[in-house]
C-alpha cells in the first residue's frame, strides 16, 4: 500500500518550482489546498519540488494513507494529522493529494 | 559488564517529546525542555553514575527521520554514526507513536540498539488514551517503557534497564535480525521493521550487496538512505566505494526513474506498519475532553483574534518588560550604579598600580579596557536585556505560542525571502543583534539564515539603540516618524532585493502546531539559566574580542585613518564632520553611536539629526555582530552582507538628505 495513486513526477520538468503558478498534484484530483474548512480527507500522493521537501512532508506524517482534517486557511494552512496539529504554507498544502472522505 | 567501563548512551527523538528532560533525568544537568528553534541546537553530554556504572548520556538534536532535511538532524545523525552509542534511547510521544514509530524502525535498520521510552502518558491519558507498552514492546521487538518524564514517571525503570548486566552484554545485530532482547527479555524475534514492495526489497539488496565499504550503519539501512537520495550518504557511498560507485549510481538513476520512483516507497510502508502497530496497541477509551487551553489555542490561529493578542505581547513581554524593565531598569543599576560608579573606577586604579605601561592599562581598564568595556559591555548592558528577552521567551515557548505567532507572521514575510520560523531571530534582534544572528543557526536553509543575518545587519535596530535613538528624537515627532517610515522602507526594499538577488527558492514554511500548555516556573527558571550560560560561552568571547580590536585599533593608529574616511561620508551626506566620530563608534558599540549623536542633537537642525540617525540605524552592525557574522555564516557571506549594507546606507541617508532638502525647499 504504497500510494495507489501517487503520480509524483520524476526530476524537474516543472519548471523553476516555487515561484510561477500553483501546482497540482494530479490534474482534476483535489489538493489539501482544496478542502473545505472542516473537511476530511485521506492522502492519496505527495508532490514536492525536490528531495528535501518529499522528507519534510513524510516527516510531518504526510505520506498516502494519512487521513487529515482542515482546519483553516489563512493566514496559513492548518490542519490535523492524526493527532498532530500542523501549519504549512499554500506552496506546500499545495503538494498534498487528498481523496475528500 | 567490567567494572569501571562506560556505557554510553543517546536519547534521540523529534523536537518537542521531552528528550531534554529525560537527559536532565538521567545526568542531573539541565539544558532545556523543548527544541523550537533556538533552544538544543548543540548537542549536550553529561555524566551519570547509578547502579556501580558511569554512563555517558548525550542529548541530541530533534530528529524526525534519518533522511536528514535540517542541520539539527545531521548533526544528531553523524553523533550517532560516528560515536556508536551502545544504547539509543528513542523518546517518543505516546499521543502520536504513528508519526513516531518510523524512526524507531529506521534505527532499528540502521543496526542501532534501541530502548523505546513512550513519553507522555499523561497527556495521553487526558487525550482518552491507553497505551500498551507490552504490546508495543511484543510488536516491535524492542524493549519500551511507559513514562511521564516531566513528573519523574519511568525514568527509574530507565535506569534500572539500562543498568542491567544484560544490557551491556547485547551484541552488534547483523543487518535486519533483531536479537536485542525485548523488555521482559526472553524472545530473539526479529524486528518489526518495515518490508517493503518488492520491486523496493530488489533494489535495497542489490544497493547493499555492492557496498564493499566500510560504514556505520547496516548496510540495508545504507541502501535505504542512498535509495532515497540522501546527499551525506551519496557523498560518504561515493567516498567508500570509489570504483563501485558509478555502477551505484547509475543503478539508483533506474532504479529512481519514471512516474513511480523507488525512492518515494519506503516512507509510506513505514507509516503504515506504524499506524497497524499503534492501532493494535493504543486503545481510546474515552472521548478526549475539550480544554479551555485549547479552545484559546485555536482561537489564536485565527487572524481576528491573534493579530491584537500578538500585538499585547509583543507590547508588553518586548516592550515593557525587556525594554522597559531590562533595557531600562536593570541596565541602569548595573552598568551605571554598579560599573561606572564602582567597578570601573577601582579596575582603573587596581591596574594603573599593577601595570606600567600605558599600552597594558588601555589593553585592560580605560575606555576600551577588555575589563572595563568588554566585560563591563557583556555583563551590565546586553545581559540584562537577553536575560529578560530569555525569560519573556521562556514564556512564549513553554505555553506552545510561538508556533501561532510564527504562523500568523508567516505571510508577511513571505516576499522578504523568509519563512514564519524567521520572525524569532528578527525579534531577538530587538534585543541585541549579535544574540539574534546566532540564533538564525535554527533556519532551516541557507539562503534564509543569509537573508535573516543581512536584515539583521541592515536595519533591525538593538535594544540600545533603540534606546538612545527613540530618547533622541522623541523630541521631534516629525523626525521621529521620518526616521521610522524610511528605517522600514529600506528594511523592506532591502529585503526584498537581497531575496531577488540571492538565488534560491523561498524558504517553505511547516510547523508543527502544539497545544497551549501553562508553563511551569521552574522550566522557566532552568532555561533561562541554562541559556544565560550559554550566553556567557559564546558571546562574552565575541565582546572580549571586540574590545580586544578597538585596542589594536588604536595602537596601529586605524581610527584616525577611518574617521578621515566617515568624514567624506559626511560632507556628502551633508552632515558635519563631528559626525564621523559617532558613526565609527556607532560600529564599535551600537549605542555608543546613538549615545554620541545624543550629545551632538542639540546643534544639529532636524534633517541632519534624521539622516544621521537613519544612517546610522542602517549602518554596519556592530563590531561584536560582524565578528560573529563572520564566524556564523563565513568570511564570503559576511563581506557580500557589508559589502552591501554599507553603500545602501549611505545611499538612503543621501537620498533622504537630497529628499528633506527639496521639500523643505518647498516649505514643507
Amino acid at each position: 500500500m504504497v500510494g495507489g495513486r501517487e503520480k509524483s513526477s520524476g526530476r524537474g520538468g516543472r519548471g523553476p518550482a516555487g515561484v510561477g503558478g500553483p501546482r497540482r498534484v494530479a490534474s482534476g484530483a483535489s489538493t489539501l489546498a482544496d478542502l473545505r474548512v472542516g473537511q476530511s480527507g485521506e492522502v492519496v500522493a505527495v508532490e514536492a519540488p525536490d528531495q528535501a521537501g518529499y522528507r519534510r512532508l513524510f516527516a510531518l506524517g504526510l505520506v498516502p494513507g494519512a487521513r487529515v482534517t482542515l482546519l483553516q486557511r489563512f493566514p496559513t494552512y492548518v490542519f490535523t494529522v492524526g493527532r498532530t496539529t500542523i501549519a504549512v504554507d499554500a506552496e506546500m498544502a499545495r503538494g498534498v493529494g487528498v481523496a475528500a472522505v | 559488564m567490567a567494572p569501571g567501563s562506560r556505557v554510553k548512551v543517546a536519547i534521540v527523538g523529534c523536537p518537542n517529546v521531552g528528550k531534554s528532560v529525560l537527559f536532565g533525568h538521567l545526568t542531573g544537568r539541565y539544558v532545556s525542555v523543548s527544541n523550537y528553534p533556538g533552544t538544543t541546537v548543540e548537542v549536550a553530554r553529561g555524566l551519570g553514575r547509578w547502579a556501580g556504572l558511569t554512563f555517558e548520556v548525550s542529548d541530541t538534536p530533534g530528529l524526525y527521520s534519518l533522511t536528514c532535511i535540517t542541520d539539527e538532524e545531521r548533526t544528531a545523525r553523524r553523533l550517532l554514526t560516528r560515536e556508536r552509542p551502545d544504547w539509543l534511547i528513542h523518546v517518543a510521544d505516546a499521543k502520536n507513536l504513528d508519526r513516531m514509530l518510523p524512526l524507531t524502525f529506521q534505527l532499528v535498520e540502521a543496526g542501532f540498539r534501541v530502548l523505546l521510552v513512550v513519553n507522555m502518558l499523561d497527556e495521553a491519558r487526558s487525550a482518552g488514551l491507553v497505551v500498551d507498552t507490552a504490546c508495543l514492546s511484543a510488536r516491535l521487538g524492542l524493549p519500551v517503557i511507559g513514562a511521564a518524564l516531566t513528573r519523574g514517571e519511568g525514568v527509574s525503570e530507565i535506569r534500572d534497564f539500562l543498568a542491567r548486566p544484560a544490557a551491556g552484554e547485547m551484541g552488534v545485530r547483523a543487518a535486519g535480525e533483531m536479537r536485542v532482547r525485548a523488555g521482559e527479555a526472553k524472545t530473539k524475534r526479529p524486528a518489526a521493521a518495515p518490508i517493503y514492495d518488492r520491486p523496493t526489497e530488489a533494489a535495497l539488496t542489490a544497493i547493499a550487496e555492492r557496498l564493499r565499504g566500510r560504514y556505520a550503519m547496516t548496510p540495508r539501512a545504507v541502501a535505504l538512505l542512498a535509495l532515497q537520495e540522501d546527499p551525506e550518504t551519496l557523498d560518504l557511498v561515493r567516498a567508500e566505494e570509489r570504483e563501485g560507485w558509478p555502477g551505484i549510481r547509475r543503478f539508483l538513476d533506474q532504479a529512481n526513474q519514471g512516474p513511480r520512483p523507488l525512492r518515494h516507497r519506503p516512507p509510506p510502508a513505514a507509516h503504515h506498519l506504524a499506524r497497524t502497530v499503534a492501532a493494535a496497541c493504543v486503545r481510546e477509551v474515552a472521548k478526549p475532553r475539550v480544554s479551555a487551553g485549547q479552545i484559546l489555542g485555536d482561537l489564536l490561529l485565527r487572524p481576528l483574534f491573534g493579530v491584537p493578542v500578538l500585538a499585547a505581547v509583543v507590547y508588553f513581554g518586548l516592550y515593557r518588560f525587556v525594554g522597559g524593565f531590562g533595557a531600562g531598569t536593570l541596565v541602569d543599576a548595573l552598568d551605571r550604579a554598579l560599573f561606572l560608579d564602582l567597578v570601573n573606577p577601582w579596575l582603573n586604579r587596581t591596574v594603573d598600580i599593577l601595570f606600567a605601561g600605558e599600552l597594558w592599562r588601555e589593553l585592560l581598564a580605560h575606555e576600551y579596557g577588555l575589563l572595563t568595556l568588554g566585560v563591563r559591555y557583556a555583563v551590565a548592558i546586553v545581559l540584562p536585556i537577553v536575560g529578560t528577552f530569555f525569560v519573556a521567551f521562556a514564556v512564549l515557548e513553554d505555553s506552545g505560542y510561538l508556533p501561532r505567532l510564527a504562523l500568523l507572521a508567516d505571510r508577511l514575510l513571505k516576499p522578504l525571502g523568509l519563512s514564519g520560523r524567521a520572525l524569532i531571530p528578527l525579534t531577538l534582534g530587538l534585543g541585541c543583534g549579535t544574540m539574534a544572528t546566532l540564533v538564525t543557526r535554527t533556519l532551516e536553509t541557507r539562503r534564509e539564515r543569509v537573508l535573516a543575518t543581512f536584515l539583521l545587519a541592515l536595519g533591525v535596530p538593538c535594544s540600545a539603540q533603540l534606546g538612545v535613538t527613540l530618547g533622541v528624537l522623541a523630541a521631534r515627532p516629525r523626525a521621529l516618524a521620518i526616521w521610522s517610515l524610511t528605517v522600514l522602507t529600506v528594511l523592506v526594499g532591502g529585503g526584498t532585493l537581497a531575496a531577488r538577488l540571492l538565488p534560491g527558492r523561498a524558504a517553505p514554511f511547516f510547523m508543527e502546531v502544539p497545544p497551549l500548555r501553562l508553563p511551569s516556573f521552574g522550566n522557566i527558571w532552568r532555561k533561562t539559566t541554562a541559556r544565560m550560560a550559554w550566553y556567557f560561552r559564546e558571546v562574552l568571547p565575541v565582546f572580549l574580542a571586540a574590545s580586544l580590536v578597538i585596542w589594536l585599533g588604536r595602537l596601529v593608529g586605524l581610527f584616525p585613518l577611518a574617521l578621515s574616511g566617515l568624514a567624506t561620508v559626511c560632507r556628502w551626506l551633508g552632515l558635519p564632520k563631528e559626525v564621523s566620530l559617532v558613526f565609527l563608534f556607532g560600529f564599535l558599540r551600537r549605542d555608543y553611536g546613538a549615545a554620541g549623536l545624543y550629545d551632538l542633537a542639540p546643534s544639529l537642525p532636524t534633517t541632519s539629526l534624521v539622516v544621521a540617525a537613519v544612517t546610522l540605524t542602517l549602518f554596519v552592525p556592530c563590531l561584536a555582530q560582524t565578528v560573529l557574522m563572520f564566524k556564523e555564516r563565513g568570511p564570503k557571506v559576511a563581506l557580500a552582507i557589508v559589502g552591501f549594507v554599507f553603500p545602501l546606507a549611505i545611499l538612503s541617508g543621501y537620498v533622504l538628505s537630497q529628499v528633506l532638502a527639496l521639500t523643505e525647499g518647498a516649505g514643507w
